[in-house]
């Protein structure tokens, strides 16, 4: 059997293997040392045709095995021209360039360094990657005194290290929350990829979410009609469950709230069981809200490939809010969402003074933090509900679910929604015990597959990343029984599955309004004897 | 006075001076200038209030957090520097004494004073020092991440301690009226350089770092004030 497993299955790798970390540097200097490429931990280039449907430069077939990566004519003008705009367009940028002392604090912070012992994992050396080229540019100590300085010439060869390193980071930024500047490796994982697409060099994981995106809506392609389709099938699901037919409002001129969630919570177990959940509420709360076609999608893979991008796909939400005359913007269980929702959109996009600040019109509470953008989680939505005592829940409806919860990067450490998930989580739940305390919160462990890393292709690296956080789990499953990791992201909900699945097996992955939905107590309908998943209920997993 | 002693202490004195000023200033500059089109939050996305920013440059609570070793040896260190840093000020003026004086404190006591908190900066400054530097020589990961200007850095403050640390617990103990006298010089502009070679060659290294500060990573003394606020305020 194991002859047939190839390096994109999780079954291709042993265990043992992965847990078996080598920590100490290769021989050698790693400014000389060679980049290298296996099967199984790099992601497939991207495709012309996708690159071309979003008019970028470059756009050319190469792989990674390559010897020759057929960079265009000109190219080391094209990276150090990119280099100084970015420099001179961000300050955060060039303090991270110039303030590192180099202490290593951030070393074992980071999840793949963990999981891999390269030592271009550690988040230090990964900056340096790129700050090598800075000096040997854009200082003068680096200009006279070259590799004494820490500077070294831009050649192909960086270009493949960037390609396989930045591509090695889901921009979690657990390290820097432990640096002591503050020092954000996610910045110059940006900037790297943000260089590399301008030579046509990117991951397809990442830009065919980003092209689909930008010409349907939603990162996954589907048509406004798929949409309609999946939206109904999930009512239908519902009604099975609960025997209430709830409406499903789409492209709605005049609604209230328009809503936008991740696209994969429409197509794909389990983020559908979440999505089932926000109908579930919304139909109970009557809210006046739609769905949209063409702001179909929450998430932003723009963010992972470069600042422009990210600029453009999320401007749709905006035309779409403007189009429908909506008062303001909900947002689904997502988690890179919220970094470009919180810290980008409001300066990239914003002030979206044609809105308005985001009221819930249960409880009357206006989300004044989010005045810029307008816009508000769904987990801050609802945990206002039931700090209002405006829901009524019965947590024995998910009585066989003993769970945890993963704090997703970019909501925990960009926006802070540490307390209002578990708010929420523990009113529909009985059973929920934590994790380490080192592996939540704003110090949460990573799912491995975030940024764009989320593929197949690369699965050793994923479940190497996932290792930490896969241990955690295991460690609640084996003291409390732990059978449901609960997680507010798309990403984690898909990636966590294989994490799980391999380093703690018997622990599935839920959103937290899959648990909502089957704890809410709705007018009408019929007793409930099953759960969203149409088990039944104390039976799960 | 010899030629080399004059250079030392008459000429490179305004040249450290000099650079380090407009070196800094420039660097601080270039940051400012540089815009800053998104707010950057990293948790706790509150906002830091300035409570947080004095208590992160006085304890460094973040490296605290994440890895205590080096937090030990790091903090150590910073803590006797600025002692010293203090301290020296006695060198170049009367002030400090004066006001020490103002509170009844004796010659003896003070003699005392500067015994025991010099003494003390000075011990924990070679020994963090070469912890640093051990820690970087011998510690694999480290090691790696290591460059020729981190060790420039340090091997330029071992300089510095071990010629201070000679005059602190050696023979030649400073004669303070007379480095007094010198700073006098210096500053209208007529140095005379009388100072025996130890405290020249402690002169000498120390305006060696002062002149390294602005193009090195030793500006991260004021590039922490920008990312703090930066990364863990709350606007741009």
């Amino acid at each position: 059997m194991a002859a047939q497993r190839k390096p994109d299955q999780p079954e291709f790798y042993e265990r043992s293997t992965l847990e078996r970390v080598e920590y100490a540097p290769p021989p050698g200097a790693w400014l000389r040392n060679p980049v290298t490429f296996h099967a199984g931990e790099f992601l497939h280039p991207a495709k012309p045709k996708n690159l071309e449907a979003l008019g970028l430069p470059s756009a050319h077939a190469w792989s990674p095995l390559d010897e020759d990566w057929q960079l265009p004519e000109g190219w080391q003008k094209i990276v150090l021209d990119g280099l100084r705009e970015r420099l001179e367009g961000s300050r955060t940028l060039r303090l991270m360039m110039d303030t590192c002392v180099r202490c290593g604090a951030c070393a074992e912070k980071c999840p793949f360094f963990i999981g891999s012992g390269d030592p271009k994992n550690m988040p230090v050396l990964r900056a340096e990657l790129l700050r090598s080229i800075y000096r040997k540019y854009f200082t003068t100590s680096g200009r006279i005194l070259g590799e004494l300085a820490g500077a070294r010439e831009l050649t192909p060869q960086v270009i493949k290290e960037w390609f396989k390193y930045f591509f090695q980071c889901t921009e979690c930024r657990r390290c820097a929350v432990f640096c002591p500047y503050g020092i954000d490796t996610a910045e110059f994982t940006m900037l790297g990829r943000d260089l590399l697409l301008r030579l046509g060099i990117s991951a397809n994981w990442v830009m065919e979410p980003v092209a689909n995106c930008y010409r349907t809506g939603n990162h996954l392609g589907i048509q406004p009609q798929g949409i309609k389709d999946s939206l109904e099938f999930l009512a239908d699901e519902l009604e099975e469950v609960t025997g209430i037919r709830v409406e499903v409002p789409i492209n709605r001129q005049g609604a209230e709230i328009l809503f936008v969630t991740p696209s994969g919570d429409l197509m794909a177990d389990p983020g559908t069981y979440t999505a089932m959940g926000y109908l579930a509420l919304f139909h109970e709360l009557g809210l006046d809200y739609t769905f949209s076609t063409y702001a179909s999608e929450g998430g932003n893979f723009g963010l992972f490939a470069s600042p422009e991008l990210m600029k453009r796909l999320n401007a749709k939400i905006y035309a779409e809010a403007r189009r429908l005359g909506v008062k303001w913007i909900l947002g689904g269980e997502c988690g890179h969402m919220w970094r470009v929702v919180h810290q980008y959109m409001d300066t990239m996009n914003g002030p979206a003074d044609f809105l308005e600040v985001p009221t819930s019109p249960i409880t009357g509470t206006r989300f004044e933090h989010a005045r810029g953008t307008k816009m508000i989680h769904i987990a801050e939505f609802t945990a206002d509900l039931i700090a209002h005592g405006r829901l009524k829940l019965d947590p024995a409806r998910n009585a066989g679910v003993i769970a945890t919860f993963h704090d997703s990067c970019n909501p925990a450490r960009a926006m802070g929604l540490l307390e209002e998930p578990r708010a929420v989580l523990r009113e529909v739940c009985r059973n929920f015990h934590e994790m380490a305390a080192d592996t939540i919160r704003e110090r949460t462990l990573c799912c491995g597959g975030g940024a764009g890393l989320g593929a197949d292709e690369n699965m050793e690296v994923r479940l190497r990343a996932g290792m930490g956080r896969g241990k955690a789990v295991a460690q609640v499953r084996d003291a409390h029984g732990v059978n449901t990791l609960v997680t507010i992201c798309a990403i984690d909900r898909a990636t966590l599955t294989t994490v799980c699945d391999y380093w703690a097996p018997g622990v599935r992955v839920a959103g937290l309004h899959e648990l909502v939905g089957n704890a809410l107590v709705m007018k009408g309908g019929k007793p409930r004897t099953h759960n969203l998943r149409q088990e039944p209920i104390g039976g799960e997993a | 006075m010899g030629n080399s002693a004059f250079l030392v202490g008459g000429v490179l004195p305004y040249l450290a001076a000099v650079v380090f000023v407009v070196g800094v200033v420039y660097r601080l500059l270039t940051w400012r200038r540089v815009p800053q089109p998104a707010s950057m939050t990293l948790y706790p996305t509150q906002g830091a209030s300035w409570g947080a920013l004095v208590k992160e440059a006085l304890f460094f609570p973040s490296l605290f957090r994440g890895d205590k070793t080096l937090w030990i040896f790091a903090w150590s260190f910073h803590v006797a520097l600025a002692l010293a840093f203090i301290g020296h000020l006695r060198v170049a003026t009367g002030v400090i004494d004066r006001g020490l004086a103002a509170v009844g404190l004796g010659a003896a006591g003070m003699a005392m004073l500067s015994a025991v908190a010099g003494g003390f900066a000075g011990v924990v400054l070679i020994a963090t020092v070469l912890l640093l530097l051990g820690r970087r020589m011998l510690v694999a990961r480290v090691r790696e991440i290591s460059k020729t200007p981190d060790f420039l850095a340090l091997l330029l403050l071992v300089a510095v301690i071990t010629t201070g640390d000679l005059m602190r617990f050696g023979a030649s103990h400073v004669d303070l009226a007379a480095t007094r006298a010198w700073a006098a010089s210096l500053l209208t502009l007529s140095p005379a350089v009388s100072l025996p070679p130890t405290f020249l060659l402690h002169l000498f290294f120390a305006q060696l770092l002062v002149l390294y500060i602005a193009f090195s990573k030793l500006m991260h003394f004021g590039g922490f004030f920008f990312t703090f606020s930066l990364i863990k305020g709350s606007q741009p």
